[in-house]
């Protein structure tokens, strides 16, 4: 049940959707192919018509100057002319009274000479008005319209439409079937993974966390466990199992304790060991009930997906029409010119999305995401109402900031929601997820909007997204109520005039942010950091160097040494035989020193649930070695501290810490004894040693 | 309380009353001395000199000043070729003090400003506005300066010849050609000229240009001598087209001499003006007089009435020209029009070049 056993089920959805995509634009070809050619030769046939009217007009006008037939001049440059504004033309004659061709051009069909002279041709010739009819001739289409003066008939002109034009019209079309047909495959998936794929995606997962926790001895079993209808059965089985070892192990451990109690004769004799191998039991397994208040719940995250989709799609679908829309409601300014005025809405859009995401992030906060993105999507619904009913621009630029300002703040939450429920792990596919939900919508939403407003008008449209804001609500609505203030979070702020001032004068961020225009725009990017318009998430102070090393080396074993120093450190550390263990059960870290411990005095803890330094501190290794239970044995030293206090609240979400050990050393290169705390910060640069470790 | 209230919503309808009447209060106030411009008790009096007599641009003139319900009162004075004619103008100009004066073609505009850079400014009127009508190059006619530092003069007026690109385009697109024959009075400034854009434009459209000019007699006048012989050398010279330019003295030969000969010898005829065109050439791009004599009024107008200075006011051509085609030229030719141009040009039978 791994991710991408999951990744190839939608793969292959994708794919069979694909070819069904594919299949209906094959079958639309040929249909649309049959339909175009019966209905659209006559129609045709009467656009060249009136196109040879002009031609034919001017010739009249060319006999009526006494101008020979056979002897005008620039007939050809008229028969360009014609293929200019009708590009279907594919060949042009004019015949005389005899059906004898005179003048043509372009390409001409086989069999046209017989055509030309065949009765029934020159028996038209004499009707001024005849209507044309298109009649097939070789590879094309041939319409002939006879010419004549007043009081004189001269002959007839033929103009030709090659049989391929259907083609080329319905291989037109086809693009824009395909895009149409695309844009459906989105939504289906979207619809698709709104409706099944969280839920299978859900189930599956808890499956792995059920099958990975027996493997690493955790049998506590876990009574708030959903029983998803797909996976029951097997969630059942595990369970039973779980109830089963745990309830022997309870049976062993109540009949330990009766026997310990017991009186010593009547004790068996293998009640030590029996003590010893239970005792041992401890460390490898866990048994009993688990509180689970520390699991994370993914599938919250997941729920965010849909009112996103949805609230962005309203958005999206004013896309197309808006600066049309903008343009029928234009009045003037006399101080504007059109063209900036038409621009208005839309600057002032971007400009309140932009500046509004800092202030509205703290508001957020304050008040929760999820009233945040009711909120919002309330304000934006209002604000498309007010669109739909504008009266001029100036009152559309009014309705447009309410719902530029409603779009910020469902932003804003969404992504907050989105930091809130995804671990240091799997931070960029939550991210994924959301950005996911944004691009599918940005690509969904122009051109359903624009086929929309085509079909039912641009106000009616905005009411559509009207209704789609207020749908949004209804799926917020099954957002979770948030607990309590999160305390791990520092409370957001704004950012000081000082920050904004030291991120403008960040190169690497300048460049970042350059460099992200001639990308791709605005888009929102994902790097373990969100960023929008160049704005970084509120969570401030992630230490990026370590939210990579830990991104990345998640899962390789203990005593990870992080990036930084990593040769010297390995160095160091092998030198002094150091490891580091972090045991969440008590919420303690256990340091094993060499031989030479001596000399190894402070030990800063830098703990970083979700990438965030929670606490620092300075201990001496001296001290704490004192205070704590150390020797473990006698060749090697370890001392397991206590975890400051401002880390072990967090400790159940840690699931790395980075230890950062300071040891000083004598001039000659030998590690001293006791050096002052103060010489250990002149010389940290020198002497550190970094331990990065995963928490058990 | 209540009173308070009532006085306060008083004087706030009425402040509202005020803002809200403003603009409508300023727009009467304008249109009120626009039209005490416009009905005024005395008409405008406009000082016309003419070349040679009433032509449509005077009818155009008048036609304009009748449909916008301007009152002018029109003197004609009619120099009939007779420049000997101009200081008793001046005279009557200086004593009469009229309010605008039009001046009909390069000569009779330059007897009454003179050039920019005369010496003597005494002789000529500077201190009556000047509206001034079919002028090829007022610049080059020194009517006006090229340079925008210079004194700002009360002149302005309507040229009357379409760009030379779009002329020699005109002209290839009736029939194109890669040698363009150009006759033209070597003393008359503005054909020098005129004869330096079509080289120059040969050279980056590609066609060459042969010319001739026409004889000077022994006090370096320009004579009329050997006129038809200069048109049969451009034929032999291989041209295939006969460029009329915007020509004083051409276009006193032009119906008699020059045009008959190019029938004569098949060489068609392409005219600048509209008055070479009444001659009998084959074809033009022209402006019509009428709507140069409306576009003229136009401009007096605005010195009248709207009284901007006429340095303000831009000299230019007419935006829109006609190309006109003889029918009778184009069938003794046998040079049919091109079919596409039967939609757009104006067909001129011969009719029109009787009256």
């Amino acid at each position: 049940m791994s991710p991408s056993y999951l990744r190839s089920v939608y793969l292959r959805l994708t794919g069979v959707l694909m070819l069904i995509v594919l299949v209906a634009l094959a079958v639309s070809a040929y249909l649309s192919h049959q339909a175009f050619e019966r209905a659209l030769v006559p129609e045709m046939a009467k656009k060249v018509a009136s196109g040879g009217a002009t031609v034919r007009s001017l010739i009249i006008k060319a006999m009526e100057q006494r101008i020979d037939f056979g002897k005008m001049y620039g007939v050809e440059q008229s028969f360009d002319e014609l293929k200019e504004s009708i590009r279907e033309v594919s060949y042009v004659a004019l015949t005389d009274m005899q059906g004898n061709i005179v003048y043509q051009r372009f390409t001409q069909p086989r069999g046209a000479a017989e055509y030309f002279h065949s009765p029934a041709i020159l028996a038209m010739t004499p009707r001024p008005h005849a209507s044309p009819l298109p009649v097939r001739v070789g590879d094309q289409f041939l319409v002939s319209m006879p010419i004549a003066a007043a009081e004189k008939r001269v002959g007839m002109l033929h103009i030709g439409i090659s049989v391929y034009f259907v083609d080329r019209m319905v291989l037109d079309m086809l693009y824009d079937v395909l895009i149409v047909l695309v844009v459906a495959l989105f939504l289906t998936l979207e619809l698709l993974h709104f409706m099944v794929g969280s839920k299978f995606d859900r189930a599956f997962r808890s499956l792995d966390d059920a099958f990975e926790r027996g493997a690493s001895g955790d049998f506590t079993s876990r009574f708030s466990d959903r029983t998803d209808a797909a996976l029951a059965g097997a969630h059942k089985l595990i369970e039973v199992l779980r109830a089963r070892v745990n309830s022997a192990y309870g049976a062993l451990v109540r009949d330990v304790e009766t026997l310990k109690r017991s009186p010593a004769h009547e004790r068996p004799p293998g009640l030590a060991a029996a003590q010893k191998g239970l005792h041992a039991l401890g460390p490898r397994f866990r048994f009993g009930v688990d509180d689970r208040t520390a699991q994370k719940d993914d599938s919250q995250l997941a729920k965010v997906r849909a009112p996103l989709f949805i609230f962005i799609l309203a958005e999206e679908f004013t896309r197309p029409f808006l600066p049309a829309y903008i343009k029928e409601l234009l009045v003037p300014v006399s101080w504007l010119s059109p063209e900036i005025v038409v621009g208005l809405p839309i600057a002032l859009f971007m400009f309140i999305v932009a500046i509004a995401q800092p202030s509205l992030g703290r508001y957020c906060e304050r008040v929760g995401k999820r009233r945040a993105m009711l909120l919002g999507a309330a304000i934006a619904a209002f604000g498309f109402v007010g669109s739909a009913l504008a009266g001029s621009v100036l009152d559309l630029l009014l309705w447009r900031s309410l719902c530029a300002v409603g779009y910020a703040l469902v932003f804003v939450a969404g992504q907050a929601h989105v930091l809130e429920h995804a671990t240091t792990s799997n931070r960029a596919r939550s991210f994924s997820l959301f950005i996911g939900a944004i691009m599918v919508a940005t690509v969904c939403g122009p051109p359903i909007g624009g086929i929309l407003a085509d079909n039912i008008g641009r106000r009616l449209t905005l009411v559509v997204s009207a209704v789609l804001a207020l749908a949004s609500i209804a799926t917020i609505w099954q957002l979770p109520e948030e607990g309590l203030a999160d305390a791990r979070r520092a409370a957001a702020r704004m950012p000081s005039l000082r920050e904004i001032g030291g991120l403008l004068l960040n190169r690497r961020f300048m460049t970042v942010t350059a460099l992200a225009k001639f990308t791709i725009g605005s888009w929102p990017h994902t790097d373990g950091l969100c960023r929008r318009n160049g704005r970084a998430l509120p969570d401030r102070g992630v230490d990026r160097r370590d939210a990579r090393a830990d991104g990345g080396v998640g899962r390789r074993g203990p005593d990870h040494v992080g990036p930084r120093r990593s040769a010297d450190a390995v160095r160091q550390r092998r030198r002094l035989g150091i490891r580091g263990d972090a045991d969440r059960g008590r919420r303690s870290i256990v340091v094993h020193f060499g031989p030479k411990r001596t000399g190894t005095r402070a030990l800063r803890c830098r703990g970083r649930p979700d990438g965030r330094i929670v606490g620092v501190r300075r201990v001496s290794v001296d001290r704490a070695a004192r205070q704590r239970d150390r020797s473990i044995d006698r060749k090697r030293t370890a001392a397991r501290f206590r975890l400051p206090s401002q880390l072990r609240d967090h400790w159940n979400r840690c699931d790395r810490v980075r230890l950062v050990l300071f040891h000083s050393h004598t001039p000659s290169g030998e590690l001293g004894a006791r050096p002052s705390l103060k010489q250990f910060s002149k010389e940290q640069e020198h002497d550190q040693t970094t331990i990065s470790t995963r928490v058990s | 309380m209540i009173k308070r209230l009532s006085r306060r919503a008083f004087l706030e309808y009425g402040a509202a009353a005020a803002l809200s009447s403003w603009p409508t209060a300023l727009a009467l106030a304008q249109e009120a001395a626009a039209s005490s411009r416009r009905v005024r008790s005395k008409p405008f009096r406009i000082y016309a000199i003419t070349f040679r007599g009433k032509t449509d641009v005077e009818k155009g003139f008048e036609d304009y000043f009748a449909s916008r319900k301007v009152p002018v009162q029109i003197t004609y004075r009619d120099m009939n070729r007779d420049f000997s004619r101009m200081p008793r103008f001046i005279q009557e100009i200086r004593s009469t003090r009229p309010d605008l004066i039009y001046t009909w073609g390069t000569t009779v505009t330059l007897g009454v400003v003179g050039p920019f850079d005369a010496a003597d400014q005494g002789e000529y009127i500077t201190d009556i506005p000047v509206v001034f009508t079919l002028v090829a190059s007022p610049t080059l006619a020194k009517i006006v300066s090229e340079k925008e530092s210079a004194v700002k003069r009360k002149v302005t007026g309507v040229v009357h010849v379409a760009p030379i690109d779009a002329q020699i385009k005109a002209m290839a697109a009736y029939r194109p050609f890669d040698r363009l024959g150009v006759l033209y009075t070597p003393t008359e400034q503005n054909s020098v000229v005129v004869l330096d854009a079509i080289r120059k434009l040969g050279r980056t459209i590609g066609f060459d240009t042969v010319s001739r000019t026409f004889r000077l007699d022994a006090n370096r006048k320009v004579t009329a001598d050997g006129a038809a012989d200069l048109v049969r050398e451009l034929k032999d010279a291989k041209a295939q087209w006969l460029y009329l330019p915007p020509d004083s003295f051409l276009g006193t030969l032009a119906q008699d001499v020059i045009i008959p000969t190019a029938m004569e010898i098949g060489l068609p005829t392409f005219a600048s003006t509209e008055q070479l065109m009444q001659a009998g050439a084959l074809s033009g791009l022209v402006s019509r007089y009428y709507s140069v004599g409306q576009f003229t009024a136009h401009k007096a107008e605005q010195i009248l009435v709207d009284q901007v200075p006429p340095s303000a006011i831009p000299i230019e051509p007419l935006k829109r020209f006609s190309y006109q085609i003889r029918m009778s030229a184009a069938e003794k030719l046998h040079l049919p029009p091109p079919l596409p141009m039967l939609g757009y040009a104006e067909l001129i039978s011969d009719a029109l070049v009787a009256q």
